[in-house]
């Protein structure tokens, strides 16, 4: 599973009310209920504007992780509290950085859900009304961030990779109805956005199959499958536009229709994670065709991307098995149980994630 | 079911996939029989009707008990076994190892959100009960990789392998697919017996493919006499061998085993996986 600095997360204002509506709202606000200790805590930096603007600094000069392990540990009122009486010393640009860095750590609280329960876990309603406050808070200083914060040259491009960033994190972490939400919010500003339109189909296809499908109440694959279509109509090289209208049709047994957009992704991903995914599906669909030396080829070449990373593994050993290549299966095997400590992407986009999102964003919010 | 192929003057039962590379071929099968909770004891080659493809085979011996086991744990880990259920079962595994025996091998897999292997097959119990104290719950499961990664592990000849499953949760991380796993244990030689809480499809399917027996826990309490009950079972097993007769070609071979007068509960393999000689 993919470990915390590789997520992504998100929600947003509109989403406010409804999801605070349903969340306890009388609840005290406790702290972060995963790795942060006492101890810890004794040594955070104390939740003040100050402190909050201090941390976006090392948050944008390149030390992450810093700035989001001090800030997921301070209650989620006071770091959203901090961020808005900041403001009126922020400018455009600061603005969106801090609401990038609000991302983050809501994503950070998903993170360490999944990595303790697991991606088709369910947040405590605490949780979730936390996760909300955070997103909430970036929501906000998004809208005080204006049109262009990075500059003309990027023009709107960073807010609405916000708005995909946090969508597809909170869709990886079960949160339809708030991953929902928030992208209505950000169609009504950016009507058509093929990457909002990609990050809808995703969450309106999710799980349509599998043990999280009951989980889900499964909306329809049709508006999915629409939604791709549209998104690649208006954007036609949006790679993650391809890669899920691949992923979907492989769901959909529909082979030989995922084979084109899965091969397009293959050979023009940015991304080595995106690419170890199209290879792998199609290896899987290869060997649904019992095409198994096809199989193998395109399993070794997902393996050969991701190094590491024990799906393709499992795969290619699995392989040998139907080649009837048992000792080449069992070397495998070996192989792949040693692999344990690696982070595989694939559950990840399997839950509907995209671990390439926040990066992206962060690096924006970093060049400037 | 257990195959194997070597030369007539061979005596000794490996215990091995099954090839063709010479004419004569001893087949051998895993068999419980049971009456109630208790195994039926004393039975001989009169006492069993096999049939391979629907053609009855003569039975050549039936021996219990003697060959030794490698057993490999394949625990789930995962976020909801933490807490006193993780203490149960690490209590349930640490008394299976403590019933194998000297000449037995016993490895550990374990599966959160990847498959580990903490201890590969070894006769060195302390170094397992040493890795079972420092299991921790977290993640996913990866149930039907883990199973499908416990049955290629190559065990020590002469021994008959067993993979004890637990779980107590469906899989949600998983590449492979219940039928990829499941035509996975047709083609291995392995007994696959699991001890679950709720109703497992994918693992009732697995254990009646490989011939094992599913038990359902419903407390914790319940998993070390399960897990006893699993070892048991395959002590008590009968490994019956035959040279098949009329049946010789390759791929599925459809199995049949019952008890020619008795009545009692057979468990054994539906089948056998016989490569292509070509591959």
């Amino acid at each position: 599973m993919y470990a915390s600095g590789r997520i992504i997360v998100t929600v947003g204002m509109c989403v406010l009310g409804l999801s605070l509506a349903r969340a306890n709202e009388g609840a005290r606000v406790r702290l972060p209920a995963t790795g942060v200790t006492a101890a810890s805590l004794s040594t955070q930096p104390s939740p003040d504007p100050a402190t909050f603007q201090r941390l976006l600094g090392t948050y944008r000069t390149g030390r992450a992780r810093e700035a989001i392990a001090a800030l997921v540990a301070w209650p989620v009122d006071q770091l959203a509290g901090a961020a808005k009486a900041s403001t009126p010393q922020f400018s455009a640009s600061d603005c969106m950085a801090a609401a990038i860095l609000q991302a983050e750590v809501a994503n950070a609280l998903l993170d360490v859900h999944r990595l303790q329960f697991g991606l088709a876990s369910r947040l405590s309603p605490n949780d979730v009304r936390r996760v909300i406050e955070v997103v909430n808070s970036g929501l906000l200083l998004l809208h005080y961030a204006g049109p262009a914060p990075f500059g003309e040259q990027l023009g709107e491009e960073p807010r609405r990779s916000w708005y995909y960033a946090m969508a597809s994190a909170l869709g990886a972490s079960i949160l339809l109805q708030e991953a929902s939400s928030l992208l209505e919010i950000g169609l009504k500003e950016f009507h058509d956005d093929p990457l909002l339109v990609t990050a809808r189909g995703t969450i309106a296809g999710r799980f349509h199959h599998g043990p999280r499908a009951a989980m889900m109440r499964l909306p329809s694959t049709k508006s999915a499958m629409a939604d791709y279509k549209r998104a690649l109509t208006v954007a036609p090289d949006l790679t993650i536009a391809k890669l899920r209208l691949g992923q979907l049709y492989v769901d959909l047994g529909a082979g030989r229709e995922a084979v084109d957009w899965l091969q397009s992704v293959s050979t023009g991903a940015s991304t080595d994670d995106q690419r170890y995914v199209a290879h792998l599906l199609l290896g899987r669909v290869a060997a649904r065709a019992h095409d198994l030396e096809m199989a193998g080829a395109e399993y070794r070449k997902a393996y050969s991307i991701g190094a590491g990373y024990q799906a393709a593994c499992v795969a290619l050993s699995r392989n040998e098995v139907v080649l009837e290549h048992p000792e080449r299966a069992g070397d495998l095997a070996q192989e792949c149980l040693l692999l344990s400590e690696h982070d595989d992407p694939w559950p990840y986009y399997d839950a509907m994630g995209d671990p390439d999102a926040l990066p992206h964003l962060r690096a924006e919010a970093r060049g400037r | 079911m257990r195959t194997q192929a070597f030369a007539l003057a061979a005596v000794a039962l490996v215990f091995q996939p099954p090839t063709f590379h010479t004419r004569v071929e001893i087949v051998t099968v895993d068999v419980s029989v049971t009456r109630g909770d208790s195994a039926v004891a004393g039975l001989t080659p009169d006492d069993f009707v096999v049939t391979d493809d629907g053609i009855r085979q003569r039975i050549d011996t039936v021996t219990v008990a003697r060959v030794p086991l490698s057993v490999t744990l394949v625990l789930d880990t995962s976020e909801s076994v933490a807490g006193q259920r993780l203490e149960a079962l690490i209590s349930a595994s640490e008394q299976v190892v403590n019933e194998l025996r000297t000449s037995d091998y016993v490895s550990l897999i374990t599966f959160a959100s990847v498959v580990a292997r903490p201890v590969a097959l070894t006769t060195n119990f302390e170094v397992v009960r040493s890795a079972l104290h420092a299991i921790t719950g977290a993640g996913d499961t990866t149930l039907r990789d883990a199973v499908f990664l416990g049955l290629q592990t190559s065990p020590p000849a002469a021994t008959r392998s067993l993979l004890l499953v637990f779980t107590d949760g469906d899989d949600t991380s998983s590449w492979l697919s219940d039928d990829e796993v499941l035509e996975a244990v047709r083609h291995a030689n392995v007994v696959v017996h699991a001890v679950s809480f709720g109703s497992r499809p994918f693992l009732k399917q697995a254990t009646h493919e490989s011939g094992g027996r599913i038990w359902s826990a419903s407390s914790n309490r319940d998993l070390q006499k399960l897990f006893s009950r699993a070892i048991r079972d395959m002590r008590d097993r009968y490994v019956l061998s035959y040279t098949p007769s009329g049946v010789s070609r390759p791929g599925w071979h459809a199995l049949n085993v019952k008890l020619a007068r008795a009545s009692a509960d057979v468990v054994a393999r539906p089948g056998y996986w016989v490569s292509s000689p070509a591959r």
